[in-house]
């Protein structure tokens, strides 16, 4: 009930805020996974644009009292697809205008401190598997 | 305003209606009061620039690290949290014990307490590694941690100290008929709150130090003497600087409580550390504390004891100084002093000394584990610390000028 | 007489070396005892993961586990923190009985109680142990208070001092918040085993569920008993030892 009332009263605040904003948001860089269909991209681009924090917040509680660790919205698995494996000439960090989840952060002013202690790029590991 | 409570004899009432006791605002010239705001307020100033260094940094800028993980912000914190709950006693005594030369001086007694706690609470807080998550210290609770019921107890206090000088000075019916029942809450909320700050230590198996039932009475004899040098310096200032008379029967009134709590605390300590010398398994921290050579042991006996204990007694109770002022103010910044030695004897040595994983072993490792580890205070911990002291007066100085807190003259002239 | 002794302390010894080799001479079996729960299931109480470690087949003392610790995790380097104020998360502790001299090395990090005193005084409840006794800090909703590190009677939490990069994305840790073992819980949820026991020397570890008793560490302690550090305490750690 509270959460409803809080997710509520933050959903008629943001629209306050937000009326006189346009709607469209910044150009991201491309993920690595792509899907089937047009219809899926458009569909996981709209609930993530809506919902990617509290997917994510519901995943984290998932993740860290029950071990729950599939790959859906878990951060690490956005982060493998979405921010490019960190090479030798270039790795983009949280602070770098152009990571997936700081250019619309950025955009729309709102502070992230999930990259004070989470990896903002894929593990090394993967980077390496990948080449 | 007349007292005209039930339980009074005639010659109280008679003796309260013929003092009439009117109580004003702080008259001091404007540019006086900016001024001293101003003085104030560089140290609250200083103490906020300490803050964001500190939290921009993170905590490797200070001196504390993984082995004392509480340092000189929390002396001062755990000082002004403690010494809050003994300044209210003053209006405690004119309510629960019906003491009516106390009775004037119950309004300046709860402002300095919420202002003490207000203090003590902004260094607590701003010493966090995340004080930017403080809606999750007031959105989830854990109810087994004695810290979370610390964090109510210590709100709960503001609220019900906040009623009670309300039921004070309000001249409406709701008011006298709260004055009574509100004082009451507020004396056993008291005791109740700084149980709960001592139990911080009391609770804790894991040092040597610390784990003793004793630490809560003893947190409770020491807000008394806290709390009451705090009022005395507050009251006399007040007066002073205003030129109102301060009868020299409630001077010394304050001072035997001063005295009394401060032999309280003595004997409180006596136990502890005797008990403590009695158990084998205490022995190492004990010989540490009491004869380790280093500044705790310097801080225990020359500061807390010598200066912060006998000396004030001596300035107490010598009959030459019997009423001579700054013998009385002498002592109660002497117990002041004291009490931060005190507390930085328990917080940081008790952190110093080592964990004891094998007790009938020598123990040595790469990270302080059987041998006593250091600490000294960095810049921003002592300026944070310092800044919320400087906080409380701020508050203190504000109340005063704003409320009706201080009556034109006391009784019993 | 002390022939005698002998032989007893050689048939003991030769027990311990006997059960530590049902132990680590058959790797095959102990990665199946330890099982992959399938991803998507959360985790229960019929299982309580704990560590029993062998201070006598520690040839090293323990330096082997502490680094492959500092290698998974991250920890020990972080660049403006002092040496007391890098953390810590297992540190090798060296003790010398007063009377006999006996010296004994050992690895020393979160004892994975049963009943944490850091979860008992964790205002937020940021401090908790999940259902199969893994003692975690929640670093979501952790303020940093250091109660906690007050409270753990092994030292075995550590304060992040300062801000961090590059972290395993497999091992959050950051600035403000307290850290300290997490038995490898994310190796474990994947069915491996912790990094310091595959860092160990031969036989000197061995990990599994203490509830099982078919277990090999199970049936190892049954034998021969596992000791706590600090057992006065009555804390009924998850991580055992031999030799203390």
């Amino acid at each position: 009930m509270p959460v409803f009332l809080a997710r509520s009263l933050a959903a008629v605040f943001m629209a306050v805020i937000m009326a006189g904003c346009d709607s469209n948001p910044p150009e991201l860089m491309a993920a690595i996974k792509v899907f089937e269909t047009e219809q899926e991209t458009k569909l996981h681009i709209a609930e993530m644009r809506t919902n990617h924090m509290h997917l994510l917040a519901h995943k984290r509680d998932e993740t860290m009292y029950r071990g729950i660790r599939t790959a859906k919205h878990s951060l690490n698995a956005c982060i493998d697809c979405h921010v490019p494996m960190p090479t030798a000439q270039k790795v983009v960090r949280h602070t770098d205008a152009e990571h997936f989840c700081a250019t619309c952060h950025i955009e729309v002013a709102v502070k992230l401190d999930c990259f004070q202690c989470h990896a903002d790029r894929p593990a090394l590991q993967t980077a390496e598997v990948a080449k | 305003m007349s007292v005209t409570d039930q339980s009074l004899s005639p010659e109280q009432i008679r003796a309260s209606r013929n003092s009439k006791l009117v109580f004003t605002e702080w008259q001091i010239a404007d540019k006086a009061f900016y001024g001293l705001l101003g003085v104030v307020g560089l140290f609250i100033l200083t103490a906020a620039i300490a803050f964001f260094y500190v939290e921009h940094h993170g905590h490797f800028v200070t001196g504390m690290n993984n082995q004392v993980v509480w340092g000189m912000p929390h002396v001062f914190a755990i000082f002004l949290i403690v010494a809050a709950s003994g300044a209210a006693n003053i209006g405690s005594l004119g309510t629960v014990f019906n003491k009516q030369e106390y009775r004037p001086l119950g309004r300046l007694s709860l402002v300095m307490a919420m202002a003490l706690l207000l203090g003590g609470l902004a260094v607590l807080v701003l010493d966090l590694g995340h004080a930017d998550r403080l809606i999750i210290a007031m959105t989830y609770y854990n109810f087994k941690s004695i810290f979370a019921w610390n964090i109510m107890l210590y709100n709960g206090f503001l609220v019900i100290m906040a009623i009670y000088l309300w039921s004070m000075m309000d001249r409406g019916r709701w008011a006298k008929k709260l004055y009574k029942p509100v004082g009451y809450v507020g004396f056993i909320w008291r005791f109740i709150l700084t149980t709960g700050t001592g139990s911080i230590f009391g609770f804790l198996v894991a040092r040597q130090y610390y784990d003793a039932a004793i630490l809560a009475p003893l947190f409770i004899a020491a807000s008394y003497v806290f709390g009451t040098a705090c009022f005395i310096l507050g009251l006399v200032f007040f007066y002073k600087f205003s030129k109102r008379a301060l009868s020299q029967s409630i001077q010394n009134r304050l001072r035997y409580t001063l005295a009394l709590f401060i032999a309280l605390v003595l004997f409180f300590e006596l136990v502890r550390h005797l008990t403590n010398l009695y158990a084998t398994e205490h022995h190492g921290v004990e010989t540490y504390i009491l004869s380790g050579g280093d500044k705790i042991t310097w801080l225990f006996w020359v500061g807390q004891i010598l200066l912060g204990s006998l000396l004030p007694l001596l300035l107490i109770w010598l009959p030459a100084l019997q009423n001579d002022q700054r013998a009385f103010l002498g002592a109660a910044a002497l117990a002041i002093f004291g009490g931060l030695c005190q507390l930085y004897v328990i917080i940081i040595g008790g952190q110093l000394y080592p964990v004891v994983l094998f007790p009938n072993a020598s123990t040595e490792s790469n990270f302080a584990d059987g041998s006593i580890a250091t600490y000294s205070a960095s810049m921003p911990e002592l300026a944070l610390g310092v800044g919320g002291v400087a906080l409380s007066i701020f508050v203190i100085l504000i109340a005063a000028k704003v409320l009706r807190l201080l009556p034109e003259k006391l009784a019993n002239e | 007489m002390s022939n005698l002794f002998d032989s007893y302390r050689r048939q003991f010894l030769g027990g311990l070396g006997m059960t530590a080799a049902a132990v680590t001479l058959a790797p095959g079996v102990i990665l199946r005892e330890v099982q992959a729960k399938p991803d998507d299931e959360a985790v229960t109480n019929k299982v309580r993961w704990g560590m029993l470690i062998d201070t006598n087949k520690l040839t090293d003392g323990g330096d082997g586990m502490v680094a492959a610790c500092k290698k998974e995790h991250g920890w020990g380097n972080d660049p403006n923190a002092s040496p007391a104020q890098q953390s810590q998360w297992v540190r090798k502790v060296t003790f010398k009985d007063k009377l006999t001299k006996h010296e004994t090395s050992l690895p020393v990090m979160c004892q994975h109680c049963e009943t944490a005193p850091c979860v008992d005084v964790c205002p937020t409840g940021a401090s908790f142990k999940r259902a199969d006794g893994i003692v975690l800090v929640d670093k979501h909703i952790c303020i940093g208070c250091r109660y906690c590190m007050m409270a753990c009677p092994y030292k075995a939490r550590s304060f992040v001092h300062e801000h961090l990069e590059n972290q395993q994305p497999h091992s959050p840790r950051g600035i403000g918040t307290v850290e300290s073992c997490t038995l490898c819980v994310h190796r474990i949820d994947m069915g491996e085993q912790p990094a310091c026991i595959e860092a160990a020397p031969p036989k000197a570890a061995v990990f599994g569920d203490l509830n099982d008793p078919d277990s090999t560490i199970s049936k190892a302690m049954k034998k021969y008993g596992g000791q706590q550090i600090r057992a006065d305490l009555g804390l009924n750690t998850g991580v055992r030892y031999w030799g203390i």
